[in-house]
Formats: structure tokens, C-alpha cells, sequence
């Protein structure tokens, strides 16, 4: 009896980790629908902020006081993607993503305090925020596999 | 004046970033080819405007630290990209597997 219960046992438990390992294996977290609406609307909502302060730059409304709405939003949307993103399982590789656009976001306002001379000062910083951002939309849409 | 030789930089980032992505690089190649490319045509803006006067080295740094940032993303891209195509390439050994077992035993025991 006690033999036939261990045999039992043994095909029981091949057959949960056969099953299990049969199972698909997620090497990187899944599309996420929230991170990736979030993230197309900061790009909209930096792609506004550069067009703008391109047209204004020597004018007092380019100055930083103008814009700490804007900085305060962007940088509390980043905080609940970031939230979001530690929350979310083998999802490593998108928090890195967002703390670094954070870093970003905090450089510009940085420079922004200090001020822009001319509109060619902001050429290479929309070109990095932009390749940043359509990097990390790239990875979301992969992910929809 | 000593100026950015971006061929030979972009040339150089390549060869880095092939060790580490290994296999899944002939795939990320032209990516990064192509972002990398742009971000050092910002770094060589960013110096110009430095020995220019546009830019004092306060600001020259927190504009390199801007395409730094920018170059960790598409690396991390990269990165993100080549595990899906692992997992793609594990998943479909294991159906694999799974259909040859489910065939022999005759019902679909997986």
C-alpha cells in the first residue's frame, strides 16, 4: 500500500513539473496598456513644452517660473509610472527606463532654472528626450507578443 | 581644435555593445546604429556650443548627461528586446516538446 501511495506521489509530481514546465516561459514583463498610454502622452506633452519654449526663448514667458506646472506634472506622472513600473513583475529593464527619463526630466528642468540663450541650445536635448521616449515605446509594443 | 570623429565613435559604440548583446546584436544593430548616430551628432552640438561660450560647463554637463541617460535607455531597449526573442525561441522549443509528447501518448497531456 505505502509503495503504490510513493508511486502515486512520484507520476503525480513528474506531472506537475512537466505540466509546469510546459507552461510559457516570460523572460520580461507583458505589454502593459497604462505604461504605454502614459508614455505617449509625456511624449505629446514634451514635444508641446519644446515648441513652445523654441518660439519664446528671450522673451520673458520662456523664463522657469512660467513653467513649474509643467515640471510638476511630468515629474508626477513619471512617479506613478515608477510606482507602477516596481509593481509589475520582471519588469526590471522599463523601471531602469523610467528612472533614467526621470533623470532626464530633472537635467532640463535644471537647465531650464539657469536658462536657455537661443533655440539651438534645445536642438540636442528634444533629440535625447525623443529617442528616449520612442526607444521605450518600442520595448512596449514588442512586448505585446 | 581637436573635433568629434563620429564614424570612428559610432564604429567604436557598436563594437562595445556587440559583446554584451551577442547574438540578438545582428538583429539590434541597425537600431542602435541609427540612435547612437544621432546622439553623438548631439554631443558634438553640445561641445561645439561649449568652445562656442553658448554654454558654460555647468550647463555643457547637464546636457551630456541628458544623451548619457538617452544611450542607457536605447541599450536598455536592446537589451528588452533580446528577451523577447529568447523567450520567443525557449516557448517555441518547449510547444515543441509538448506537441511530441501529446502525440505519442496519443491525448493532450501537456
Amino acid at each position: 500500500m505505502k509503495k503504490r501511495i510513493l508511486s502515486l506521489s512520484f507520476y503525480l509530481c513528474c506531472f506537475l513539473i512537466l505540466s509546469q514546465s510546459c507552461a510559457p516561459v516570460r523572460l520580461i514583463s507583458e505589454y502593459d496598456e497604462t505604461t504605454y498610454k502614459t508614455l505617449t502622452s509625456l511624449q505629446e506633452n514634451l514635444a508641446t513644452y519644446f515648441v513652445k519654449l523654441e518660439r519664446q526663448i528671450g522673451t520673458e514667458p520662456a523664463t522657469y517660473s512660467h513653467y513649474i506646472d509643467f515640471f510638476d506634472k511630468t515629474k508626477i506622472d513619471l512617479k506613478i509610472l515608477s510606482i507602477r513600473a516596481k509593481a509589475i513583475e520582471k519588469n526590471s529593464i522599463i523601471s531602469d527606463q523610467i528612472d533614467l527619463l526621470t533623470s532626464t526630466i530633472n537635467n532640463l528642468e535644471s537647465l531650464h532654472k539657469i536658462g536657455f540663450q537661443s533655440p539651438a541650445e534645445l536642438t540636442p536635448i528634444w533629440s535625447a528626450v525623443r529617442i528616449s521616449l520612442s526607444s521605450m515605446l518600442k520595448l512596449q509594443i514588442a512586448l505585446k507578443r | 581644435m581637436a573635433t568629434l570623429n563620429i564614424p570612428t565613435l559610432l564604429t567604436q559604440m557598436l563594437n562595445a555593445a556587440k559583446v554584451p548583446l551577442k547574438s540578438h546584436f545582428k538583429e539590434a544593430k541597425p537600431f542602435a546604429k541609427q540612435q547612437f548616430k544621432e546622439l553623438l551628432e548631439n554631443i558634438k552640438m553640445i561641445a561645439k556650443m561649449k568652445l562656442d561660450g553658448t554654454l558654460n560647463l555647468e550647463k555643457a554637463k547637464l546636457h551630456i548627461e541628458i544623451q548619457k541617460n538617452s544611450m542607457r535607455i536605447v541599450l536598455l531597449t536592446i537589451e528588452g528586446l533580446g528577451l523577447v526573442a529568447v523567450e520567443s525561441a525557449i516557448n517555441a522549443a518547449i510547444g515543441v516538446v509538448k506537441n511530441t509528447v501529446n502525440t505519442v501518448i496519443g491525448f493532450n497531456l501537456l
